[in-house]
């Protein structure tokens, strides 16, 4: 968390018309949006794009900001409902899934092993993830990532918690189920490394 | 019990109580389904509790800085694109709405020949009389009246350069808008 950053001082400063203000919503916020972006849309450069157009659009629109509600969950269901938009055009535009797939996972970790269980673990997930119906991997990166109860993903993706419980219980199954068959074709895949070849 | 239920009770978040518990874990040992459904789950969320919050490249709020001073100036110049044809637009329709008032489409055209003609013919007699005025007056000044005008009419030549400039510029900047805007 950055020192000195007090959410409502700051919004009170945008609002007076202070951009620079604004400036300091996006440094503390810009982990939160991208990640969502990112999980959402699987490549870096698009998770960067869609993150900037989504504090552009909060920016634009800060004075419909209801000041009740956290300022968090209004910025990301901003970035929510961009990415579900997105996701929609690329169905049109239909790219191909091994493109979201092969970039790997930025990680800091200082040990290479890890950095590799980890990143082996991460690929699965976004493949996963990316597998899923773009409305129901929202759900999912909002319980899981940013730990919203399901009343919040209701209101931050203006749906009904019945409809956020479905589609939670489907995206987990889902998740459980490409879980199992990712575990069997890589079970399968080392044992036919370790068969004896025919000479 | 419905099969249903204990796939509920896999996937959910909230909590079982011990009895549930029981059942399910009774459950789990008769069937398969559901001991995969509960492998999977589990270790699924596993890795996604472990998986990193993914941070954007350095240099994140700059670009978004730069990224915000496009989006002003393009809306800016949107902004008044609509304006300037939005009042060509009124001028237009209020023009239509006079000729459809005023009578039929030749009436209009009558009344516009002869106001123009007799404009035209104002202009002329007051440039005649105006050069016979400049023609009565002292050569002195004559020539001093002649320099302030072409003074003048540089002061307006170069106005007139001002605003060509500007409005290249104006065009390059939207160039540029929508350059960024296609990367």
């Amino acid at each position: 968390m950055d020192t000195g950053f007090v959410e409502a001082d700051c919004i009170k400063q945008v609002l007076d018309g202070d951009d620079d203000a604004f400036t300091d919503i996006v440094e503390h916020y810009q982990s939160h949006v991208y990640n969502l972006c990112y999980r959402m849309l699987g490549i870096p450069q698009e998770a960067e794009d869609a993150a900037q157009e989504c504090f552009i659009r909060a920016y634009r629109y800060i004075k419909r900001y209801d000041q009740s509600r956290p300022f968090a969950t209004w910025l990301l269901s901003i970035a929510a409902h961009y990415c579900i938009d997105q996701q929609r055009k690329r169905h049109l535009l239909a790219i191909d899934l091994d493109e979201i797939i092969e970039f790997g996972i930025m990680d800091d970790s200082p040990d290479p092993e890890k950095l590799i269980t980890n990143n082996e673990k991460s690929d699965m997930v976004q493949k996963h993830l990316a597998e899923l119906p773009a409305k129901d991997r929202m759900v999912l990166i909002l319980r899981y990532w940013y730990e919203f109860s399901e009343n919040e993903i209701s209101e931050a993706l203006d749906i009904s918690t019945s409809a956020v419980k479905s589609r939670l219980h489907r995206a987990r199954q889902h998740m459980a189920e490409q879980w199992n068959t990712e575990e069997i074709s890589m079970s399968t895949k080392e044992g036919s490394q370790h068969e004896p070849q025919a000479i | 019990m419905n099969h249903k239920q204990f796939e509920r009770w896999i996937l959910d978040d909230s909590p079982l109580n011990e009895e549930q518990q029981q059942i399910l874990d009774a459950h789990l040992l008769t069937c398969e389904h559901c001991q995969k459904l509960n492998h999977g789950w589990k270790n699924s969320l596993k890795a996604i509790t472990a998986s990193p919050y993914i941070a954007p490249a350095a240099g994140f709020s700059d670009r978004w800085q730069s990224k915000l001073r496009f989006e002003k100036k393009r809306r800016s110049i949107v902004r008044m694109r609509v304006i300037l044809f939005s009042s060509i637009l009124l001028v237009l329709v209020s023009l239509l709405t006079y000729i459809v008032l005023s009578g039929s489409l030749g009436e209009f055209l009558a009344n516009l020949i002869t106001s123009s003609t007799h404009i035209l013919l104002f202009l002329t007699h007051g440039i005649a009389n105006l050069s016979n005025f400049i023609q009565e007056i002292p050569s002195l000044v004559r020539w001093s009246a002649g320099i302030f005008l072409v003074g003048v009419a540089n002061i307006f030549v170069i106005l007139l350069v001002v605003i060509l400039w500007k409005a290249k510029k104006n065009q390059e900047e939207w160039q540029e808008v929508r350059d960024y805007g296609e990367k």
